[in-house]
């Protein structure tokens, strides 16, 4: 080849590439930009490589099924486009885009007329070609989808220009992968936004179901132990009795059942004002002053000076107070003592029941705040199990957490902690599922996200791992729980109703409180650089899988 | 003169209950075990009144309130919500529905007579 020649010909190899890598750019860009939408990227794909392979005509098939079909077309006649959409293809030696699903490998026919095999006449008609290549969309070994590229003339597609169509299926290949996992995640979610609304409404009309029978067992057996109608032996009054306990135990359990369903969809509400730390105390201890009494349980109650007003949701709280003062009175034997303690520091209003009661044993301690445990004691008339799940669950809704210690045959303490300010419209995704565990597992995340089913969605990928999921659903109230509650990591969301995401992430960063708390942003936005630059620990742009979020949660 | 009690309830167990306690208590009571049953009880006896499961089959508790509240002969009758519904906002729901009380199944018999005097005067 004279000198002149050579010099032309790598000039022109030289723009060839540069050619060949700003439309592979071209193609990964729209990539980026829509990843549920796989029209842009195919016509893009098509565009590029019927250009830089000088083809008459390209589609691209997409396996549907067990068939392949036609996503996208460029070129060719509308009657052959049009006849083309309506034929989905098998996997077989009677077509082109057949023998590449067959074989897994760019199939070429260099010319149809003379291929023996080639059955698709019709479109051969319509569409006038004669030499064809196809490449194969590969994912995981499976052909997912097919370029095709075809000439009208008898013209081999060379090896440079096939391997340009590779690269291109293997972007159309990522894409369609992409897509089907964001339409899954999407499919996920509206199925678990289905099936909690069933739930709901299946605990809703459980409830009144039960209550209906319930409340004619508890009145009539009520009707007789007010002996309206005539006297009962003692005999009798004791089992009637037995019977109206029974049904009130019943109708206990339905309503935390249903309390705790409410709390586990993120449904409970707190209606939150101004409340008498002492007085909420004392009213718990009044409630079971009786059975104490009955009992020769002594009880004392210290309440620090200057305790007084907590923000809380009473009705609430009250149940708390009265379930540990209910449990430790039930669970000391006669003679004990249960003494209580309250008071106010660092911001936080402290409760404190100490018994000296039959205690836990180690082993049950860490499963005592599950469903239905009870620390291997013995369940004895009345008592749902679902007490301290439930005084747990609304103790974090307020941002508050619960403890206990315990020695057994020397007694135990239970006690929670809320904080004395209001926390701004906080909203709790319970923690782990009956099965997870305690928090202790793998840690406190907390989900600033102001969009309901997107935290759930992240709440599900979280309690699945083992982590104790608390969502706040706008910055200041982020802000404040990232404080209290020292997260394992946050989980940011950029575009929040009140602060900006970015200067949250900024402010969590620059308070020494939260500084250490590493922060993975979740967002629409992909704005990875500014991300990082300002702090987080990692970066993930909207639609976020399972896998992906976990990993970033392990790596932050 | 004895008071009149009326006690729409579909549930024939609870409808007894009621009955039975009211009765023992003194009062006169009339049973409906649907609310167009109650309606024709009500504009034909004018009780002193009402108490009103809300979750009837057919027309419920509240479409029946309507009514009542809508004839001069009956509007003025008190009329009290009984409903095993559980939920804190169900109650905030049937007082402002227009209903003068709500009571929560399972009713409380040793107190009901007391209530049902209250809203009677």
């Amino acid at each position: 080849m004279p000198e002149g020649g050579r010099s032309e010909q790598l000039e022109r190899d030289l723009a060839e590439a540069v050619e060949q890598q700003t439309a592979a750019r071209a193609v990964l860009e729209v990539i980026g930009r829509s990843t549920a939408a796989l029209e842009p990227v195919f016509e893009t794909v098509l565009q590029q490589a019927v250009r830089l392979c000088r083809a008459d005509a390209g589609l691209i098939y997409v396996l549907d099924g067990e068939r392949y079909r036609v996503a996208f077309a460029i070129g060719g006649s509308q009657a052959y486009r049009d006849y083309v959409a309506g034929i989905p293809l098998s996997r077989g030696a009677g077509t082109l885009v057949g023998r590449v699903g067959l074989e897994q490998r760019t199939v070429q026919i260099l010319d149809v007329l003379a291929d023996p095999d080639y059955e698709l006449h019709r479109a051969r008609e319509l569409g006038g070609f004669r030499t064809m290549c196809g490449v194969p969309m590969l994912t995981g070994g499976k052909v997912v989808g097919v370029i095709v590229l075809w000439r009208e003339t008898v013209e081999a597609f060379d090896d440079r220009t096939v391997a340009l169509v590779t690269t291109f299926a293997a972007q159309g290949a990522i894409a369609i992968q992409n897509a089907q996992l964001v339409h899954a995640l999407q499919r996920r979610e509206q199925e678990l936004e289905v099936a909690s609304r069933h739930k709901s409404e299946f605990l809703a009309s459980m409830s009144h179901e039960l209550r209906t029978p319930l409340n004619a067992v508890i009145g009539f057996s009520d009707v007789l132990l007010e002996r309206m109608f005539g006297d009962l032996s003692p005999r009798q009054e004791e089992y009637v009795r037995d019977i109206r306990d029974s049904g009130r135990h019943l109708l206990e359990l339905i309503n935390e059942i249903l309390d705790l369903s409410k709390v586990e969809a993120g449904r409970m509400e707190l209606e939150v004002a101004p409340l008498s730390l002492p007085d909420l105390v004392t009213h718990g201890m009044g409630m079971v002053r009786e059975r104490a009494t009955r009992h020769g349980i002594a009880m004392s109650l210290d309440v620090a000076p200057g305790a007084g007003t907590v923000w809380a949701d009473e009705l609430k709280l009250k149940q708390v107070v009265l379930n540990l003062l209910t449990n430790a009175v039930k669970f000391t034997p006669d003679g004990g003592s249960v003494d209580v303690s309250a008071g106010i520091a660092d911001e936080e209003a402290r409760v404190e029941v100490r018994d000296t009661g039959i205690g836990i044993r180690k082993a049950e301690q860490e499963r005592i705040f599950e469903a239905f445990q009870r620390g291997g004691r013995e369940a004895r008339t009345e008592g749902t199990g679902l007490g301290l799940t439930l005084s747990r669950r609304i103790v974090e809704l307020h941002g508050g957490r619960m403890w206990m210690t315990s020695r057994p045959g020397v007694g135990s303490t239970f006690g929670f902690a809320v904080p004395v300010r209001r926390p701004a419209d906080v909203l709790a995704v319970p923690a782990e599922g009956d099965a997870v565990g305690d928090g202790a597992g793998a840690g406190t995340v907390l989900v600033i996200e102001d969009d309901p089913p997107s935290a759930e969605l992240l709440a599900v990928y979280l309690e699945g791992a083992g982590y104790r999921v608390v969502v706040a659903r706008d910055g200041s109230a982020g802000l404040e729980l990232a404080r209290r509650l020292h997260p394992r990591t946050v989980i940011l969301d950029i575009l929040l109703p009140d602060i900006d995401g970015w200067e949250l992430l900024t402010r969590l960063k620059g308070d020494a409180a939260t500084a250490e708390v590493p922060v993975v942003v979740v967002s629409m936005l992909d704005e990875r650089s500014k991300g990082l630059a300002l702090g987080a620990a990692g970066y993930l742009v909207k639609p976020v899988g399972r896998e992906e979020m976990l990993e970033a949660l392990e790596q932050a | 003169m004895t008071a009149t009690v009326l006690v729409v309830e579909d549930n024939p167990l609870n409808r007894k209950l009621l009955r039975d306690v009211l009765g023992h208590a003194g009062y006169r009571v009339l049973e409906a075990g649907n609310a167009e049953q109650g309606l024709t009880l009500a504009r034909a006896e004018r009780p002193n009144l009402i108490l009103m499961d809300v979750q009837l089959p057919g027309m419920g508790g509240e479409a029946a309130l309507r009514e009542l509240r809508a004839d001069a002969a009956t509007a003025s009758i008190p009329v009290a919500a009984v409903t095993a519904l559980a939920m804190k906002e169900d109650r905030e729901r049937f007082l402002a529905a227009g209903f003068d009380d709500y009571l929560e199944k399972p009713v409380d018999v040793r107190a009901l007579p007391g209530r049902v005097g209250m809203l009677i005067r």
